[in-house]
């Protein structure tokens, strides 16, 4: 008999593929080296029931997170989809809640799906919920936190984002396609439009918003910790945004304040 | 002395699993439940409503928390982070007793989500009793482990299941979650006689008991917590019972979920079996205490 490791191993490697054990090559060999089989079982239907049982764990967990690519895809499509994704990125956290972490990516760059750019962008949305969902808790930051900050201390001042917050570039309003799908509608496919999305957590449930793409940016460059002061100016520079900025950056900072997106200012 | 009394195991009475349909009903009307079962998995998260949920679920009911990833009898290493992040969530909730599966979940640094069986071995035994002393010994309190439906027979395997989880408990020195419907699954799949596995159970070591429904698939049982628990395991929770005493036990409904009411009656079965057996005796013995935070 092989050693437990080198059973464990093999027994692994013919589960997770997604050919039937049955016609693998040497699958019934190795089922039979495995399993002992019954009279209603043979060594490689007993093998089959796990493999069986490792493609519907894992492909139903990529259907439950990504409802708006099985939508557009249908379900025989999204199936092989999900094959090919769990083949190029094996599972290997303990929870299947980070399953879906390169669905983006693969989807982005697999020829057979990039060229339709609504996919790219429901399987990245998607995703941000999923992060949002059990992301970090942290404070909020104290109201008096923004009025008490010197006026000529703003442009040294960096922001810390609500773990929650998760930012979205897409090329189409598909966070409204998405709460369209998941409510159980067959929305239109929406024109192709520029839209910035922030989802985070609210109170009791996950928000989203459409901002405006300067505000996006801003973020985007403040995430990235830099100061105010260097933000405004990598956004606004060489663009004759200057003024646009300098008129809204105040309100934004309020708005991200009471929407709980910014949990700390240092100065 | 035993197991349950070196560690002061209580007897919670009859539980069910927390799951997402019943969160409403259970975290704002707090129906009456003597304690519940988490998967641990679900709230080894970093914040937001998994352990917001968790939190208002402790702040009325005793909780276990129920791994399925832990892969003890797995062939990688004991992953250390996976041990910490559930140390931080035992630590948090406090029970007296951790549980997860006798049984594998990964390879060659790919993890499969499933409780897969052991080839019940001498080397298996060595192999699985060595890494819950390292687990025990990293969590600090009282580890029990669960028999799982299997639907495959090793050529290697030397021994009868029960024969197998015995000699790991006795080995490891831990506690065993005695799974009735797992019993009868694995029974009906390997034509063994599952009163066999039931008489031949260490009774000081089981710590709880689960009960749950499967599927009848035509050639096998698939353990799926899909439906009621079938007259038979009905029948193996009673032979249980009288082996062990009152022992904590949780129903298990965990697809095709019913309403709160169904799956309270599911629970309310089970705990006027325990009547039927014991006249109504709440706990095990006088010497454990009984939990001091049960369902108001």
């Amino acid at each position: 008999m092989p050693p437990l490791d080198a059973l464990q191993s093999s027994f692994a490697a013919s589960i997770r593929r997604s050919v039937a054990v049955a016609d693998q090559p040497g699958g019934p060999t190795l089922a039979g080296d495995i399993a002992a089989g019954n009279a209603r079982l043979s060594p490689t239907a007993q093998l089959e029931v796990y493999r069986e049982q490792f493609w519907l764990r894992h492909v139903g967990a990529l259907e439950e997170d990504f409802v708006t690519l099985v939508h557009l895809l249908g379900h025989d499509r999204f199936h092989a989809l999900a094959e090919r994704y769990l083949e190029a990125h094996p599972p290997t956290a303990f929870s299947l809640r980070d399953l879906g972490a390169d669905m983006g990516s693969f989807v982005a760059s697999h020829p057979d799906y990039s060229g339709d750019p609504l996919l790219v962008d429901c399987a990245r949305l998607e995703w941000a919920f999923v992060e949002a969902f059990d992301a970090a808790d942290a404070p909020p930051l104290d109201a008096a936190a923004l009025t008490s900050i010197p006026e000529d201390a703003w442009s040294g001042a960096r922001l810390t984002l609500h773990p929650s917050v998760q930012r979205v570039a897409l090329a189409h309003p598909t966070h409204d396609y998405r709460a369209a799908v998941r409510a159980g509608s067959d929305p239109p496919r929406p024109d192709a439009v520029p839209t910035h999305v922030v989802v985070y957590r609210g109170p009791e449930t996950l928000q989203y918003i459409d901002i405006e793409p300067l505000a996006f940016e801003l973020l985007d460059h403040l995430a990235r910790g830099e100061t105010l002061g260097d933000a405004c100016e990598a956004v606004a520079v060489g663009e004759g945004l200057e003024a646009e900025l300098e008129e809204k950056v105040g309100g934004w900072f309020q708005f991200w304040a009471a929407y709980g997106w910014i949990s700390a200012i240092t100065t | 002395m035993g197991f349950r009394q070196r560690h002061s195991i209580p007897d919670l009475g009859v539980g069910v699993g927390f799951r997402v349909p019943h969160y409403p009903h259970v975290l704002t009307e707090h129906p009456p439940m003597d304690w519940f079962e988490v998967i641990s998995e679900n709230f080894m998260v970093r914040g937001g409503m998994p352990l917001s949920n968790l939190e208002k679920l402790r702040a009325h009911y005793r909780v276990i928390p129920h791994g399925v990833s832990l892969s003890i009898g797995g062939p990688a290493p004991l992953d250390l982070s996976y041990l910490k992040r559930l140390k931080a969530l035992v630590d948090r909730i406090d029970p007296p007793w951790f549980s997860d599966h006798l049984c594998w979940s990964g390879a060659a640094g790919v993890h499969l989500h499933d409780l897969l069986p052991m080839p019940f071995t001498r080397e298996a035994i060595d192999h699985v009793a060595a890494r819950i002393r390292q687990t025990q010994d990293i969590l600090e309190r009282p580890f029990i482990v669960e028999n799982v439906s299997s639907y495959l027979t090793f050529t290697s395997s030397t021994m009868p299941e029960w024969e197998f989880v015995s000699e790991i408990a006795e080995k490891a020195d831990c506690g065993v979650l005695l799974d009735c419907n797992n019993i009868y699954v694995s029974s009906r799949n390997h034509d063994f006689e599952a009163n066999a596995y039931i008489d031949a159970v260490d009774a000081d070591r089981v710590v709880q008991m689960h009960l749950a429904g499967h599927t009848d698939k035509g050639a096998y049982l698939l353990d799926t917590h899909s439906d009621h628990v079938n007259d038979a395991t009905w029948d193996l929770y009673r032979r249980a019972l009288r082996r062990v005493g009152p022992t904590s036990v949780l129903i298990e409904w965990d697809d095709d979920i019913p309403s709160w009411d169904v799956l309270a009656a599911e629970a309310q079965r089970a705990r006027t079996i325990r009547s039927e057996i014991f006249g109504g005796a709440p706990s095990r013995t006088s010497t454990v205490a009984e939990p001091s935070s049960v369902a108001v």
